[in-house]
Formats: structure tokens, sequence, C-alpha cells
């Protein structure tokens, strides 16, 4: 494999990491999401 | 549970695991349809990366395949299990990426297994691009649009569709690869069946997820997921049948091998839904004694494997001393024809000068000469007819006899070497007899020269082994059967069953042939049957044994 290669490989490797690991911290550690279950009771 | 999570409402069972996970929610049939793929998928996944010894890419690859498929399955599980919301919603927004990645590699896997070298730098680029949207999309609404905490489910961002052109995409460049490489005049045939198979799995693969992602979405009904393990069943069933019938990726695996882990596998993951203990422990005696008996299994079929391959090893090399030992005999048989070339012409000008000789042509010889040119002139006779001999085989053997076939009468012709024979045969005490039993006209179909060369054989062989007695000679036929016979019976040496066996043989003479100092090569027979093979028929020999005389029989097609 040649040296090109790897870059590209190790570069998307490395920017899937950091995109779970924010989409872990917004979603689990700051708990950032939308959710509608006020909504629906509500309607209830 | 702490109380500052927000929590799956449906999650109302008690016995939650670990705080986390709770069963009661998930299908009943998850883990049997989850766990068995997870642990095939693996298996083979590690079992190829482990044993393939030559361009170790496509394994490495089609591991990555399978860990991420097991991740799929897991994060789907996920969903299924999870209590606290966030993790939830995290698994959901993970789906695109992780199937984004498996598809990814299933194409870069599919593409080293039917080029047989690395994807080009171009082409890794051009997948690279397509992951860049969705790592860009994954935290955003784009991706997950609304979660609902009432049963954890979320709707899909408009991005998230993204997913079915890429699955799109996919199939359609596997599907071009395959039908361009089929088209690659460098290709061996085998491998062109290779990899249209893998690719035809893959497709089965990628047509899975997304028909049961695609109906999940629009129906709701997100169970239709628990079937999307059977792509991958399919795609790895395929890989399985490539290496036990192609030795795919360079290794072995036995058919009894894979169907032995597949068995365990499928006994195993009932363990996964069954509730009663009775049964449970069944299962798993059922599932231990299972793996007990295949792993004898597989090592018995293992040990005959190895027997078979030694055997064809050996019938290899058999086969190249045979090749080694046909060409020196071809050899053999062109030095005696050339051998024997060179010795007839000079045996045709003593013949012919000793009869000259003989009947007094150079003038009136004393009686003792006149005896000695006879005999020069007999031995010559006969061994001109040992050099016919020769070269008649090494003719047939070497395929060069050639054959005039026409229509003539078998009968006439046995009557009149039966004439000629007669009077030599009266000279050594043996009375010659002819008689036919023809319901046809005895018109055969062969050459008429070899015809009255295996007569003349067959006849001169039976007054050899007659010292006095009869010849029988008969002419019969079998209409139904379309045959002519040419018996020849005589009351002569006989011979045993023994003796009967190799007298058609090369160099093959009777058992008594040498005590009795008859002359002879032992090729007389032999070449007379291999000319009546050649023409249709055969010759066969009969005798009660020694001392009870012998039956030959020449069988003719009959003309049609």
């Amino acid at each position: 494999m040649d040296v090109r290669s790897i870059i590209l490989i190790c570069g998307m490797l490395l920017a899937t990491i950091v995109t779970v690991a924010a989409t872990y911290y917004q979603t689990i550690v700051l708990g950032d999401f939308e959710y509608y279950e006020i909504a629906e009771e509500e309607s209830e | 549970m702490p109380h500052d999570i927000l929590l799956c409402s449906d999650a109302t069972h008690p016995d939650v695991m670990l705080g986390l996970f709770d069963f009661t929610i998930a299908p009943t049939l998850l883990l049997y349809a989850y766990v068995p793929a997870i642990f095939l998928s693996l298996l083979m996944g590690f079992f190829i990366a482990r044993h393939q010894t030559s361009f170790l890419l496509p394994s490495r690859l089609f591991l990555l395949t399978t860990i991420f498929f097991s991740l799929y399955l897991v994060n789907d599980t996920l969903q299924w299990i999870a209590i606290p919301a966030p993790l939830v919603h995290f698994s959901w927004q993970l789906i695109l990426l992780i199937k984004t990645l498996l598809l990814l590699l299933c194409y870069y896997f599919v593409y080293t297994f039917v080029v047989g070298r690395d994807l080009p730098f171009r082409q890794k680029t051009f997948l690279a691009c397509l992951l860049v949207p969705v790592l860009l999309i994954l935290p955003t609404t784009l991706n997950i649009a609304i979660f609902n905490l009432t049963d954890c489910e979320s709707e899909s961002g408009w991005f998230y569709y993204y997913i079915y052109i890429l699955e799109a995409v996919m199939a359609t460049l596997i599907i071009h690869l395959i039908v361009t490489h089929k088209t690659a005049k460098d290709s061996a045939v085998s491998h062109s069946k290779q990899a249209r198979l893998l690719g035809s799995g893959a497709v089965a693969f990628i047509f899975f997820l997304f028909a049961t992602d695609f109906i999940g979405e629009y129906t709701g009904v997100f169970k239709i997921l628990l079937i999307a393990p059977i792509g991958m069943l399919i795609f790895l069933m395929l890989i399985a049948f490539l290496i036990v019938r192609y030795n795919a990726f360079n290794m072995k695996l036995l058919a009894a091998q894979a169907l032995i882990v597949i068995i365990v596998t499928l006994v195993g993951s009932q363990l996964f839904f069954i509730k009663s203990t009775t049964n449970f422990i069944l299962t798993t005696l059922t599932l231990l004694s299972t793996a007990i008996a295949g792993y004898y299994l597989v090592r018995s079929v293992k040990r005959e494997v190895k027997q078979r391959e030694e055997i064809q090893e050996l019938a290899k090399l058999l086969g190249k001393a045979n090749d080694r030992l046909t060409k020196l005999d071809q050899q053999k048989s062109e030095f005696v024809s050339i051998a024997s070339h060179q010795l007839r012409s000079p045996l045709t000008s003593m013949m012919g000068y000793a009869s000259m000789l003989g009947d007094g042509s150079y003038g009136k010889l004393p009686v003792k000469a006149q005896e000695a040119a006879v005999r020069i002139e007999e031995s010559s006779r006969l061994m001109a007819q040992s050099v016919e001999d020769y070269l008649n085989v090494s003719r047939i053997e070497a395929g060069h006899m050639q054959y005039n076939l026409s229509d003539f009468s078998l009968r006439d012709q046995a009557s009149h070497i039966t004439d000629d024979i007669r009077p030599l045969a009266l000279r050594r005490g043996v009375v010659m007899l002819f008689r036919t039993d023809l319901s046809s006209t005895g018109v055969v179909h062969a050459d008429k020269g070899k015809t009255e060369q295996i007569i003349h054989n067959l006849i001169n062989n039976a007054l050899k082994y007659t010292p006095q007695g009869t010849i029988t000679v008969i002419v019969r036929d079998d209409v139904p059967l379309k045959k002519v016979y040419v018996d020849i019976t005589d009351t002569g040496i006989g011979m045993s069953e023994e003796t009967i066996e190799h007298l058609f043989s090369k160099f093959g003479r009777g058992k008594n042939a040498n005590s009795t100092n008859i002359h002879g090569t032992g090729l007389g027979l032999y070449t007379a049957l291999k000319l009546a093979e050649a023409m249709g028929g055969a010759i066969t020999a009969h005798s009660k044994g020694e001392g009870e005389g012998s039956r030959f029989t020449l069988e003719l097609p009959l003309a049609s």
C-alpha cells in the first residue's frame, strides 16, 4: 500500500473517531437532542 | 438507576441488567437472529484472516467487514434493549456511520478479491468522499431529526436517506466489477465463477440491508430488521462454498467443518430464546453431543482427505511414470519397425536364392546340398514370418495399420484357405474338414487381406499344436446378432484355463509351446485379435483342458 493511501485511510479513521466522540459527547454527556415525549403527553 | 438520566418509558421490567439493558423489550427472536450471525461472521472473518497465506489484503478487509457487520448488529440490539434514552439515541445516530463504513468496506473487499490487487488511489479517494458527508452530519438533526421517548424510536432526518443512494451505488459498482471482470481476457474461468459468486453474495447482503431498513423505516415495523442477517448469511455461505470448492483465499476448508459449525451455531442459538429449564438442559446436552460428534467427524474426514491427497499424489507420479513408459514403448516399436524392415530385404533374397538352388535353377545339386538348400529356405521363411509378426505389432501399436473394408464371402475365403492348407496338414497326418452352417449369405464387412491373415494364423496355429488328428473349420452365423463366425476346432494338445487367460497377450504362448519345441514368436494371436477388433470383430479361445483339443472362434460383422 502506498504512502498516499495510508495517509488517506489514517485521515478518514481519525475523522471518524473524532465524529463519533463528538456525537457521543453531544448526545450522552450533554444530552442535547430533540425529543417529543412531552408534546405527545400534552396532546393526550 | 440514577434518576437524572432520561429513561425510555417502555422499560418497565424490574430485572434490568446493569441498570442499562432490559431484554423484555426486545422481540423474542432478537438474540436468536443476531447472536449466531455475529458468531458465524466473526468466526469466518478470523478463520480466513488467520489461514490466508498470500495477498493478505482481501482477508483482512473481509475481517473488517465482519467486524463492522457485528457492530451493526450490536448497535441494533442496543436500540432494542438499552434503557437510557441518550444511549438509545446515540445508537440510532451511529447507524448511518456504521452502515456507510460497512458498505465501503464490502466494496473494497470485493474489489481486492475479484481484481487481485489493491484499490487504486483514485477510487479510495472516491470512497472517502462518500464518507465525508456522513461524518459532517452525524451529530446533527439532518441524521436523526426527532427522538421519541415514549418508545425510544427516532425519526430520521432527510439526510439519512443518503444511505439508500450509497447502497445503490455500491451494489452497482460491484455488479459493474463482476461484469467487466468476466469479459477480461486474462481472467481464469474458475476465478470468473468465484468473482460472480462473491459479487452475488455481496449484492444479496446489500439488498437485505436496504430492504429491511427501507421497509422498517416506512412501515414503522422495525422487527423486519431481524431478518437483515440473512443477507450476511448468504454472503458467508457463498464464501464458504468458494473456499470448499475452489480453495478461495488459497486456503482449505472441509465441507464437513463448515456444516458442523453451522449445526452447532444453530443448536447453540436456541439457548437464547428457551425459557424452560428442562428445554435449556436438553438443548445444552444436544449442543455438547453435536460438538463432540462433529469434532470426531471432522477429524475422521480430515484423515480421509489426507489419504486421498496422498493417493492423488501417487497417481500423479504413476501417471508420469506411465507417460515415460509409453514413450519408451513407442521408441521400442519404432526400433523394431526399422530393424524388421532392414531384416526383411536380405531374408527375401535368401529365400529366393535358396528356393532356386533347391529346384535346380543353378544346376542339379547333390542330394545333401539340396536338403541344405531346402532347410535354408524353410528357416528363412520362418524368420520372415517372425519379422512380419514384429512389423505387424509395431504397425498396430503405432496406429499405422491400414484397413480396406469391403463386403466379401467369409465362407468362400475360409473354404479356400482350408483347401490351401489341407495338403500340408495331410503330410503331417492331420485331417482337415470344412463345414458351413449358415442361414445367411455369410458375407462380412471387413478387410479381406487381414481376414485371410487371421484365418491362416488360426489354422496354422491349430496345425502346430495338433500332432495328429482332425482340424475342423466351420463357418456359421447368427443373423439376429448380425455376426458370422469361423470356428477352428482341433483335437490337439489343448490348454488350461490359465493358459487361455494369457493367450492373446503380447508374447503370450501356450504352456506346452516351449516344451513341444514349436516355433513361434507369441505375437500371432495378439496380432490376429488386434486386427479382428479393429474390424469390429473378436477372437475367442475355448478348451476343455490339456489333451482335450481347442477351439478358436473368429467373429466378424455380417454385411448389411
